[in-house]
């Protein structure tokens, strides 16, 4: 390598100028001083503007990748202009392959230099036919240097960067007035680096989040094929049919009414079974409890459920309320099949609101006719529900948190 | 990273389809109301909840 060794005008230190005749800059790691190397004598252009900094892989040090023998020969330490996040870049040089960058941002990235500049526009750029997604945009400003660099740096340059991701590769520009410079940046694996370079062992970044945005589609898709092989699976369930019915009269306050429907025939193998209360619109500050059995004429195996035909109303400080269920819906499942009689037993109670003016005073409380019927069959709601909620939950979980991703990309852009 | 996770979506999928099929078949649901359900209709003695 063409390596010159000078002294810097400003401290004394020694300086050393690897890519002669190609660097424009060198920042003295003595004093901080920035050096004109187009110069002979390392004319002074600036003197300490920054912090001194003792980069991790120290300047000069050289190692092999992929077959070149690269020099460190700069290290710069840049941020957001925001503040918001720092990392730390090695300029790399070769004399026959020139320059590349080493960058250190939660793992080593290769930073390599692209002559011919992507067609960009919007938020896509294309790189040998394939799109590159815009990811974020924002400005980088150099907080600290040292060593030697191919354009006259300065603490405090700032350019503007955009950023497009392919995969796990970026293409970053750096847009500097109307000239931009762009860059393939190609993570490295965990320790590669690190043993090329002589570096400690470091702990491996934080595992990558899975790129969302690329999973919840297919994710979705497998759902909605999940949910269509259920739907098929549910439309061969036997349709509901009504198979029984009866009119009961209930005394309000008084004895249990007892009533039976049969029969209620059910096929071989497991059946739904519905009771549904069908008519007791009358009911008015009462309810009836409803006690079914089910039983099996030839074997008398019994299916106990109960309901509570109920509507009650009043007045109170927020106003009038009302609640209650006059038609009431009862299910049973698996039951197996035979003949069967449904045995019902009704009673009648009444309610009478507190505080109230009752207008049936003094009147006999009466009966209430209600309409029982009895079905069979048919698919169960609730499992069609949980089915699509266990098929649909993680995709489109997985589809919100994406469109956050996104948001805070169109943030960032 | 992707890859087991798409797996593990694929099983889970099936799975869900392989118990829709089996609770279908013996026309069982957790929400049923009958002693083979998910319960019966409890210890409610009538009147209003409104207070």
């Amino acid at each position: 390598m063409t390596a010159r060794a000078l002294t810097c005008p400003a401290c004394g230190a020694p300086v050393r100028v690897s890519a002669a005749g190609r660097s424009l800059s060198v920042l003295c790691s003595g004093c901080g001083a920035t050096l004109d190397a187009a110069t002979p004598e390392l004319r002074l252009l600036t003197s300490q503007a920054a912090d001194l900094a003792v980069p991790e892989i120290p300047l000069g040090t050289r190692a092999e990748l992929d077959g070149t023998l690269w020099e460190v020969i700069g290290w710069l330490e840049r941020e957001r202009s925001d503040g918001s996040h720092r990392w730390q870049e090695y300029l790399l040089f070769n004399p026959w392959e020139g320059f590349c960058w080493l960058i250190d941002d939660d793992g080593f990235h290769l930073g390599t230099p692209i002559a011919v500049a992507p067609d960009a526009a919007g938020r896509t750029a294309i790189l040998d036919g394939r799109d590159w997604h815009g990811t974020s945009r924002y400005d980088a400003r150099v907080a600290r240097a040292v060593g030697e660099f191919h354009w006259r740096i300065a603490v405090g340059d700032t350019v503007a960067v955009r950023e497009y991701a392919l995969g796990s590769r970026l293409l970053a520009a750096e847009v500097n007035g109307t000239e931009a410079s762009w860059t393939l940046i190609t993570p490295q694996p965990h320790g590669r680096i690190e043993a090329l370079f002589g570096l400690s062992e470091r702990a491996p970044p934080a595992e990558a989040l899975p790129r969302l945005r690329e999973l919840w589609p297919l994710h979705l898709g497998m759902a909605m094929a999940a949910m269509l092989a259920v739907l098929l699976i549910d439309a061969t369930v036997p349709r509901e049919e009504w198979v029984a019915s009866t009119r009961l009269s209930v005394p309000i306050d008084g004895p249990t009414a007892t009533t039976s429907i049969g029969p209620v025939t059910l096929p071989a193998g497991p059946h739904r079974i519905a009771i549904r209360v069908m008519d007791a619109d009358r009911l008015d500050n009462q309810w009836i409890d409803l006690d079914y059995e089910l039983v099996n004429r030839r074997t008398q195996a019994s299916y106990p459920v109960d309901a509570v035909a109920e509507q009650y109303h009043g007045v109170d400080y927020d106003g009038p309320w009302s609640e209650g269920d006059r038609r009431p819906l009862r299910t049973m499942a698996a039951i197996p099949g035979g003949t069967y009689d449904l045995v019902i037993e009704a009673t009648g109670r009444s309610w009478k609101p507190p505080r109230q003016i009752d207008i049936s005073l003094g009147l006999p409380p009466g009966e209430q006719q209600i309409e029982i019927a009895v079905s069979r069959d048919g698919s169960f709601g609730a499992n069609l529900f949980l089915a699509a909620l266990a098929l649909f939950l993680w995709p489109l979980t997985l589809a919100m948190f994406a469109a956050e991703v996104d948001d805070e990309d169109e943030d960032d852009w | 990273m992707r890859r087991p996770a798409n797996i593990i979506f694929a099983i889970w999928c099936v799975l869900v389809v392989i118990i829709f099929a089996i609770a279908t078949r013996n026309a069982w649901s957790p929400d049923a109301d009958g002693p083979r359900g998910g319960g019966s209709g409890g210890i409610y003695a009538g009147g209003p909840r409104h207070k």
